[in-house]
């Protein structure tokens, strides 16, 4: 798919950042993409790569699949019940038993000291974790829920956060690359004004280069046709598992739509913000960023053309 | 898009056997009336947290702790409801 052609951003993609001069740069640089559909990783410095299978899924020692079964009947869908609706069945989590995620204890090597722990300090002062990971140098994607807060009914917690303290490659205690604090970010009108999940991702940019260390992932536009033949792969740092701990799964690509991905792969509160991506000829590149937690599948906003636009001038 | 329809708010409070404060515990929803955001909440020092309930409903929340045996509780949220809760986490 050529990209050689002037676009503009159009409504909730709309490019905002806490740093108001830094958004009239974003806005003016999605006007015109010059570049093709997939942008391409960085293994970084040193980056002792652990390889990929051939399915197009991590190569982890130890790591067994349950069931690959792709799913025969249409994921639970449903965003929104009557308000006085209040039973929606029992026990339905996030980690879709059975469990089948396995820790990564390898994280100061490629691929997953791409993989950032994240704690958010919101505008309350209330602190959160979740994760995120690298595009470029200096930038990381992440949920916009964690770059910014709506609606939480919460006095002093709404809007950009505060500060967060990125830990990339981290492994319970150990940080092989140390940590540091942003306090600059990036999001959508479609977040910021609206609330709307399908514009639900933001970035986090780092006051130095640190990505060139770490490398980062490749990201791109894909067919409907594609991402379903895909298999998506996330790791992150999910808050059910020994503090700091990054965890991986992978599960063939459930469904899509317009803006969103939807998969069976196992997730937990503290991995919003996760890459969903898949392998291709053993280069890695996020075809999502995880969000939501759900009965039967979990989703991610997908990376549309303007989602790309926009990551494209983020990571700039 | 979830349309926050009276938008609810579930507090708490995390303590010990011995009524002490567990801080930095994590507070995560497993489930709820709708898909929820994969982001956990930490207690403060004093053990306390605030999570946002978007919608009426059902939800279940988890709250995980090392060296304490983590807890489920399951919390039903109306339209504008503030609802505290106290979870006392067993070793």
């Amino acid at each position: 798919m050529s990209q050689n052609k002037k676009s503009k951003p159009a409504g909730g993609h709309t490019p905002i950042s806490n740093k108001p001069e830094e958004s009239l740069r974003a806005a003016e640089a999605d006007f015109f993409v010059s570049k093709s559909v997939s942008e391409e990783p960085s293994e970084g410095k040193d980056p002792k790569t652990t390889p990929v299978k051939d399915k197009g899924i991590e190569d982890v020692p130890g790591h067994v699949k349950t069931s690959m079964k792709p799913m025969t009947t249409a994921p639970d869908t449903s965003k929104l019940r009557d308000i006085g609706e209040a039973s929606f069945g029992p026990f339905q989590e996030t980690v879709h038993l059975p469990d089948d995620r396995i820790q990564i204890t390898s994280t100061e090597v490629y691929p997953w000291r791409v993989h950032a722990s994240l704690l958010i300090t919101a505008a309350d002062n209330s602190q959160w974790i979740g994760t995120g990971w690298f595009i470029g140098p200096h930038t990381l994607m992440t949920a916009g829920h964690v770059v910014y807060i709506r609606n939480s009914g919460v006095p002093g917690r709404d809007g950009w956060v505060r500060s967060i303290l990125v830990m990339p490659g981290r492994n319970g205690n150990s940080l092989p690359y140390g940590s540091i604090t942003s306090n600059n970010f990036r999001s959508v009108t479609g977040w910021i004004d609206w609330g709307d999940w399908n514009y639900d991702y933001g970035a986090i940019i780092l006051p130095s280069d640190l990505g060139n260390t770490t490398g980062w992932f490749g990201f791109g536009v894909w067919s409907d046709s594609d991402l379903l033949s895909s298999i998506g792969n996330i790791s992150g740092y999910p808050g059910d598992k020994p503090s700091g701990t990054q965890w991986y799964d992978y599960h063939q690509i459930a469904s899509v739509d317009s803006r969103k991905v939807y998969y069976d792969i196992d997730t937990y509160g503290g991995q919003s913000g996760s890459a969903v991506y898949r392998i291709i000829n053993g280069n890695r590149y996020g075809i999502a960023i995880h969000a939501y937690g759900g009965a039967t599948t979990n989703s991610g906003t997908r990376i549309v053309t303007p989602v790309f636009n926009n990551m494209l001038a983020w990571k700039a | 898009m979830i349309t926050m329809h009276g938008t609810g708010v579930i507090s708490g409070v995390v303590k010990d056997n011995n009524g002490n404060p567990i801080s930095a515990a994590r507070v995560s929803y497993v489930s709820g009336p709708v898909p929820l955001p994969d982001i956990a909440a930490l207690t403060d020092n004093n053990g306390n947290f605030v999570v946002t309930a978007p919608v009426p409903g059902e939800y279940i929340i988890e709250i995980i702790s090392e060296r304490f045996i983590a807890q489920k509780v399951k919390v039903a949220i109306e339209s504008n409801q503030k609802k505290h809760i106290e979870i006392i986490l067993s070793r």
